[in-house]
């Protein structure tokens, strides 16, 4: 009997993965993964519906505990290779009700109802020869099938695995569930479309739909991280001080309550983004080199910003720096930590006071009043009267965005390389080299239009038009574009309008 | 944005220059040919838009109802998580009304919302009532004031004329005023500061029409309201872009409806009554000839097409009055005037009001409403924001995960505190448990750990799982005790692995010690399992409740 839906049983041995592959082809991170045996114990179907129409199937089974035995009851009366599924079919009617071969019945009955085989084992653990007894029954079903290896372990003995699945299966992939790409498992889901003819065209449509997917997910995300940087950019605050004697107190907590949004801020952008990709019980941490007292590196942590964001240079060139070369004219209202790279690059650029500012990371509270003659009014008025009014923001230090992209960035290649069979915390890896970011690694082109907005951004902070986000989030789309390409589509160049064609397509990592 | 072809205009009934959002310079709607899915802006059809572009403006594909219901949509969803706004729109949306162009994917989307959710909020069509209340009004409003101001102004007891330069400043010489006002904010525009078209009138309408709609739909939603007009004023929204013109058109329909009034006013006045007019000065150097010199000027625009409209030089002299002595001053005519002379200035006056008040009024309002349609039209429906929500409505939904919750596991079990170790010296029996390779220095390292003499060696859970011994382990082990089950770490302890453990105890009795090494062997090497596995195989042997069951690391060579 063959199923009108493709269904796929994911069968093994206790504690091979079985979960972990469906976890991760399913997305879906609240199965349960957990080195205990046994601890899937029922039969779960896992249906892949694109608009409402179950396309295929995935069922998860408990694990085979008792293969040999089964194997050899099976074997106590002489069948023909013919009645071999029905021989199947009589140890589940045999044993039911009874409490031997629990497992064993409960994983072959989706198999025996028409589901294709997917046998997992775990390719970084020796063979023994005691799972062909597995291999054995699920050849004895008479259902198309395919092995999987995974790779739960650090070792690799999937060669010696490949000679003995290779002699049951006709398809022997390597699918290690916790590092798959997703590239590797649309391919994964293509070779399905090989264990029955007819179920082709199902596999492929729910493949084109999971790549549109991919596709609108990752378009959204270019917008939860524009969106981010645009707040960021344009988040000011301000207070009110009547008593003089307040003021320091008020100011510091204008500073901190500053701070503390733009982190809080972020914090959500990481959340909406991981949820867009279905991690909605995952941990992302910054990697174990950047330490810190506090577990999770702080937005304004002085080794995030020595890694990441652009170097002095990088700045100067993508003109974040120009005004600053130029005039001095670098914006004074931020302050805070020692000047890294002042002492660097004011040697070379022979002006160490254009650098003023470059290696602060915390933005300054500044008194406020209109421009001109009203604002001097003013300001004589509430000498008199007392009352000083502070702000704070837009955050100007030239290489605060370049810190918050390279951050954003940074987290979602950990998102869309995670895959749901993992679970706890991982880290956020920085990359090699002097800087540990990415934004580094962009074209010179690239960067500059990318400064150029954020600069805009600043000049407007009360009210950005339109075209800037839609600019930005274009801009950023480019950039996770590399970041994580979907099969099938070209190769961003990276070009922006108006900009030169970039030197790499893909930033190194 | 349903098909103007197939549904007729709701609502309003009122003539289409005031209608809301559908314009067209004569009213009538404009065929396009039929609708054509279209990549970036809405265009009209390639063939008409040359004409479209230089007399009539092109059919909206966006109205403005639409347009604000639009951005009201997308701010609520900013903040919504993607799956649920995909779940929503599949709910919404039939999969036979996804497919179209960007502009009617968008107007069956907005209109499947408002069936599907009537208690958010979607004020577009309130606004536009609105905005087409306030309209009406201000041209109610101008005609009272235009026919009230040519009434006041032509006011004609008989005791003295009507000064022509009265109603030439009033009527004429403010609205030129007004109108050189409104060019200059063309020609040097605030909108460098984002601030196109400001006017204190215009910035009064735009308060108002808000606040109407906001009244009509009920005070409910307040801050709710609040909030969508800030963002609709805001230069993020598409509606920035489009307000300053319609507010343009309010306060021209203003303009244009005063100027008719008061043409209307004069025209009563001077049909259904007599009036004289004059003019009159204190300045001894505007003689007539200069007068006439001035209102000829005046005259130029209409003069080639009205003659008679233009003041001659006869009609200027003898319609110089002087107050003083109450009379016109020209060969002593006194006050029995030539009628026909002194209501000559008729024409002129009316002439005047249409050419410098109408006219530039009525291309003002076509302007704004052409500005206002063609922006409509051309809203960008490529940007990234609409992008987005068209690919969420015309891709596919994809859903994966289990339909059925997990089962709850139970917790781990601790086991019973175990018996004492057996003394040393004694001789063990080994079970090699599924394929444990019999690696040289398995024996050895077992003998250490053990401090025993391995006396005999099984093997169980092979692939043909017909070595399960069962009550013929005593014999098997001979009185070698612990017996010793190696098992390799990436084996589970599952139900074989109990049951072995179970036959053992049934076989030897509750008090003959089992010892469960937990190692790793491998070519090269035996050592231990790592922590994790040993823990795992203590948990899983720990619901056997055997005190004499112990479960250890393999130590491997020292």
């Amino acid at each position: 009997m063959i199923p009108a839906v493709p269904r796929f049983a994911v069968v093994g041995r206790v504690n091979k993965g079985k979960s972990s592959i469906v976890a991760t082809l399913a997305e879906d991170d609240s199965v349960r993964i957990d080195a205990r045996p046994g601890t899937t114990t029922e039969v779960r179907e896992f249906p892949v519906r694109v608009d409402g129409r179950t396309l295929f199937v995935l069922v998860d089974t408990p694990g085979f505990e008792d293969a040999p035995r089964a194997l050899a009851w099976l074997r106590a009366r002489e069948v023909s290779a013919a009645e071999r599924p029905a021989r199947v079919a009589e140890l589940l009617r045999a044993f039911e009700g009874t409490s031997e071969f629990v497992e064993e019945r409960r994983l072959l009955a989706p198999i025996l109802a028409g589901a294709s085989v997917l046998y997992v084992v775990d390719g970084t653990h020796p063979y023994r020869p005691n799972y062909d007894a597995e291999m054995e029954i699920l050849r004895w079903t008479g259902r198309p099938g395919m092995a999987l290896v995974n790779r739960i372990g650090t070792e690799d003995h999937a060669a010696e695995w490949r000679r003995a699945l290779d002699q049951h299966f006709k398809i022997v992939r390597d699918f290690d569930a916790f590092s798959v790409s997703f590239e590797e498992r649309v391919h994964l889901l293509q070779v399905f479309r090989e264990l029955r003819p007819d179920w082709r065209a199902a596999v492929d449509e729910a493949v084109a739909a999971l790549v549109a997917q991919r596709r609108r997910r990752r378009e959204e995300a270019a917008a939860l991280v524009s969106s981010l940087l645009v707040d960021a950019l344009t988040h000011t605050e301000e207070l009110a001080v009547e008593d003089e004697a307040a003021i320091e107190e008020q100011r510091d907590r204008l500073e901190r309550s500053f701070h503390d949004a733009l982190r809080a801020r972020e914090q959500e952008a990481r959340r909406r983004v991981e949820a867009l990709y279905g991690h909605r019980e995952a941990r992302f941490d910054e990697g174990p080199g950047l330490e810190r007292p506090v577990y999770r590196q702080d937005l304004f942590a002085e080794e995030a910003w020595k890694m990441l964001g652009l170097s002095p240079a990088q700045l100067v060139a993508a003109g974040a720096l120009a005004g600053a070369a130029i005039g001095g004219a670098v914006d004074a209202a931020v302050g805070g930590a020692s000047i890294f790279a002042g002492t660097v690059l004011g040697g070379a650029l022979g002006g160490g006071g254009a650098l003023y500012g470059v290696g602060r990371r915390y933005a300054r509270v500044r008194s406020i009043g209109p421009p001109g003659i009203p604002g001097l009014l003013l300001d004589v008025q509430r000498y008199w009267s007392g009352a000083r009014r502070f702000r704070i923001g837009p955050h100007a230090q030239p290489n605060f965005p370049w810190v918050l992209l390279d951050r954003a960035l940074l987290h979602y290649d950990s998102v869309v390389r995670r895959t749901h069979a993992r679970r706890g915390a991982i880290a956020v890896d920085a990359g090699e080299g002097a800087r540990a970011g990415i934004v580094a690694e962009f074209a010179r082109g690239e960067r500059r239009a990318l400064e150029a907005l954020f600069r805009r951004l600043r000049r407007d902070p009360y009210d950005p038009p339109r075209w800037l986000a839609d600019d930005l989030e274009r801009a950023i789309a480019r950039i996770l574009r590399r970041v994580d390409p979907v099969p099938g589509e070209e190769p961003s160049t990276g070009e922006l309008p108006g900009g030169p064609a970039p030197a790499r397509g893909t930033p190194a990592r | 944005m349903a098909d103007p072809r197939t549904v007729k205009k709701r609502g309003s009934k009122l003539p289409p220059i005031l209608g809301p959002g559908r314009i067209g310079l004569r009213g009538r709607r404009r065929r396009t040919g039929p609708a054509r899915p279209t990549r970036g802006r809405a265009h009209p059809p390639a063939g008409t838009r040359a004409r479209q572009s230089l007399m009539f403006p092109p059919r909206p594909a966006v109205t403005l109802a639409d347009l604000i219901d639009l951005e009201a949509q997308l701010a609520r969803d900013r903040d919504a998580p993607a799956g649920a706004l995909e779940r929503r729109d599949r709910e919404a949306l039939r999969e036979d009304s996804r497919a179209g162009g960007r502009a009617e994917l968008l107007g069956r989307w907005l209109a499947a919302l408002r069936e599907r959710e009537p208690g958010l909020l979607f004020p577009g069509r309130t606004v536009s009532r609105a905005l087409a209340g306030v309209r009406l009004a201000l041209a109610a409003l101008g005609l009272a004031l235009g026919w009230g101001a040519a009434t006041a102004l032509l006011h004609y007891t008989g005791e003295h004329p009507v000064n022509v330069w009265d109603v030439l400043l009033v009527l004429v010489g403010v609205q030129v005023l007004l109108l050189l006002f409104l060019l200059s904010a063309f020609l040097f525009p605030l909108a460098t500061l984002g601030a196109p078209l400001v006017g204190v009138f215009r910035e009064a309408v735009g308060a108002l029409y808000p606040r109407l709609a906001r009244r009509a739909a009920g005070t409910a939603r307040a801050e709710e309201w609040r909030a969508l007009w800030h963002r609709l004023r805001s230069r993020r929204s598409l509606y920035h872009a489009v307000e300053p013109w319609l507010l343009l058109g309010a306060t021209q329909t203003f303009g244009v409806a005063f100027n008719v009034g008061a043409l209307l006013g004069c025209l009563r006045l001077v049909v259904f009554s007599d009036i004289a007019f004059a003019w009159s000065t204190t300045l001894v150097d505007l003689d007539a000839p200069r007068f006439h010199a001035l209102v000829s000027a005046l005259a130029r625009p209409w003069a080639w097409l009205w003659p008679d409209a233009a003041p001659s030089l006869a009609l200027v002299e003898a319609t110089r009055y002087s107050r003083l002595e109450g009379a016109y001053l020209h060969a002593g005519a006194g006050r029995a005037a030539d009628l026909a002379l002194v209501g000559g200035w008729w024409r002129f006056l009316l002439a005047a009001v249409a050419t410098y008040g109408l006219l530039p009024r009525a291309l003002a309002l076509a302007v704004a409403r052409l500005r206002a349609a063609r922006l409509l039209a051309r809203l960008p429906l490529d940007d990234a924001e609409i992008s987005r929500v068209l690919a969420r409505l015309a891709g596919p939904l994809v859903e994966t995960g289990a339909v059925v919750p997990e089962p709850a596991l139970s917790g781990a079990l601790q086991g019973p505190v175990p018996a004492a170790a057996p003394p040393a010296g004694t001789r063990c029996a080994v079970v090699l448990w599924r394929d444990v390779p019999e690696h040289p220095g398995l024996a050895a390292a077992i003998a250490r750990q053990v401090r025993c003499e391995i006396a005999n060696v099984h093997a169980a859970g092979g692939r043909e799982g017909r070595d399960e011994l069962g009550a013929r382990w005593l014999a098997a082990v001979d009185g070698a005790e612990p017996v010793v089950v190696v098992a390799e770490g990436f084996e589970a302890p599952d139900r074989a692995a109990l049951r072995l453990v179970r036959d053992l105890r049934a076989a030897l009795g509750p008090r003959r010690h089992l010892l469960v090494l937990v190692a790793e062997v491998r070519e090269d090497r035996v050592g231990p399992a790592a922590d994790a596995t040993v823990r795992t195989w203590r948990e899983g042997l720990a619901r056997l409740e055997d005190p004499y069951l112990a479960v250890e690391p393999l130590r491997g060579a020292p």
